[in-house]
């Protein structure tokens, strides 16, 4: 069976070899691997992997070994979509710890994204502050997750910048 | 209206210029300078046979002599030309011969007047409708329907992107496939100011003092500043390009007034510029500021607008240039009247 794995990789040594080593162990067969650096954004490289697979449960075998170490954008198998992942920064303006920033995470994980990254911003605490955070979602849950960050911006008076 | 000389060899295409602006002195400027290469070019013989402004009415057959009248209009003394009246556009338009209206009056978001007036009254008369004026927003499916009706064209490539050629690329370059989306930067001034605040480190208010000295920015920035103008501007795409028919009040708008210093710096830390962006895939209309990877073919800087369609079978395609400024509005103004005058 013909599979596409797309992935997004950090640019520091052995970033690659987490990506194919369980390729290999499940059995499955590179055709060829591209590794797009002048793609680069916000610090990850875009890398791509057409391979063969022996069956449907290799490839699940594959996708959940990769998932627990690299962040997975796209994933075929013969031509049909199995995973499509948006991947993008978001930046909160405003009085972000004031307004509880535990509580907007959550918030925003419960509509079924993960956050992997999280920077804050702050000059002084009577100020407002600002915070970069990068967030993963299954495609089919975007437009929800982009309606509570719209009500999250509403409700604590915080201004929603996404990528 | 198409008269008897419409056709041949050297054809009379004959313009009425309402309001003599920024933009209409720029058409007149442009006329003044390429006249003569447009009759050699494309065979024709452009004449300016009225102009309309708030003060009254300049009206020649024979056409309107175009230095004297931008001479009048930059010394602000137009009601000195030999050829004043205090006739109005109501006026005027009953009596001057013409092809083609050229509307170049002042947006107003809310009413749409007096630029709708005007466009309706030329239709109203046979004449062909050039516009620069944003106010085509307020009823546009009703001013496409009517002059297709009639039998007329209804051109306005100068209210989106100043100078760049967006509607007539799609209309000759994109018949083979649908849009599917569209996204981008559709005012200069903002992105001017979004800009100076990246690259310089200035406040807000520091930058956009920095836009009103250069005169960039109006002394009321809002219609910039709060969206109002990119918001406009994406109404007219979505309707045009994607077949839309949403209004000026459908579109979720925020503006850039917001945005501190610290967040550019916080984006710019992870490779990323603040940049407002319209976007429409038909369905939803935003107007607000966004992420914008450094790499990405949208991250222009200064007072460039670019626009990045979402195609079929082309996948992406970006166009970028100078969105603002009197010369690259008059620009698209006078492309399309050529492009009327073309058609026999």
């Amino acid at each position: 069976m013909q599979a596409v794995i797309e992935a997004k990789l950090f640019d520091k040594p052995g970033e690659l070899l987490e990506l194919l080593e369980p390729i290999a162990r499940f059995n499955g067969n590179i055709l060829s691997v591209s590794h797009i650096r002048e793609l680069k954004s916000a610090g990850k490289i875009p890398a791509r992997i057409e391979l063969e697979v022996p069956d449907r449960r290799a490839f699940g075998d594959i996708i959940n070994a990769l998932e627990k170490k690299i962040e997975i954008s796209n994933a075929k198998l013969n031509d049909i979509v199995e995973i499509k992942r948006k991947s993008f920064a978001v930046l909160l303006l405003g009085h972000v710890m004031d307004s509880d920033a535990n509580d907007t995470i959550k918030r925003i994980v419960k509509c079924g994204a993960s956050v992997s990254s999280f920077y804050l911003g702050i000059k002084n605490l009577e100020l407002p502050s600002t915070a970069m955070l990068w967030v993963h979602i299954d495609d089919k849950k975007y437009d929800a997750l982009m309606e509570e960050l719209d009500k999250i911006a509403k409700e604590k008076k915080l201004m929603v910048i996404v990528e | 209206m198409i008269k008897d000389d419409w056709c041949g060899s050297m054809k009379n295409l004959k313009i009425y210029l309402v309001g003599f602006g920024n933009i209409g002195v720029g058409f007149a400027k442009i006329l003044a300078k390429k006249a003569e290469a447009y009759r050699e070019r494309y065979g024709l013989n452009i004449l300016l046979t009225g102009i309309s402004f708030a003060e009254g009415s300049y009206v020649s057959g024979k056409g309107i002599p175009l230095d004297e009248a931008i001479g009048y209009a930059t010394a602000r003394k137009l009601q000195k030309h030999k050829l004043y009246t205090n006739e109005s556009f109501d006026d005027v338009i009953g009596k001057v011969d013409a092809d083609i209206l050229v509307e170049a009056t002042p947006t107003n978001i809310d009413s749409g007047q007096p630029g709708l007036k005007h466009i309706n009254a030329a239709f109203d008369r046979g004449m062909h409708v050039v516009t620069s004026n944003k106010s085509i927003v307020v009823d546009f499916h009703k001013l496409v329907e009517r002059a297709e009706k009639a039998g007329l064209e209804f051109k306005y490539e100068a209210t989106v992107g100043g100078g760049i050629p967006i509607f007539s690329m799609y209309r000759q370059c994109l018949q083979s496939q649908d849009v599917i989306s569209i996204r981008g930067i559709l005012n200069g001034t903002t992105n001017y100011i979004l800009t100076r605040m990246y690259e310089d480190g200035l406040s807000f208010d520091s930058a956009l003092q920095q836009a009103k000295e250069m005169g960039i920015a109006e002394a009321n920035s809002s219609y910039d500043v709060d969206g109002i103008d990119s918001t406009a501007k994406l109404v007219i795409l979505s309707n045009a390009i994607l077949g839309t028919n949403h209004r000026y009040k459908d579109v979720k708008r925020e503006g850039i007034a917001n945005i501190s210093l610290e967040a550019i710096q916080m984006a710019k830390k992870h490779g990323f510029a603040i940049r407002l962006i319209g976007q429409s895939d038909g369905r939803h209309l935003v107007v607000k500021p966004r992420l914008v990877s450094v790499r990405s073919p949208l991250n222009v800087g200064g007072t460039l607008n670019a626009l990045e369609f979402e195609t079929e079978l082309l996948d992406t395609l970006t166009i970028v240039g100078k969105g603002a400024g009197s010369i690259e509005s008059s620009s698209a103004v006078m492309s399309d009247v050529i492009s009327i005058g073309s058609r026999c």
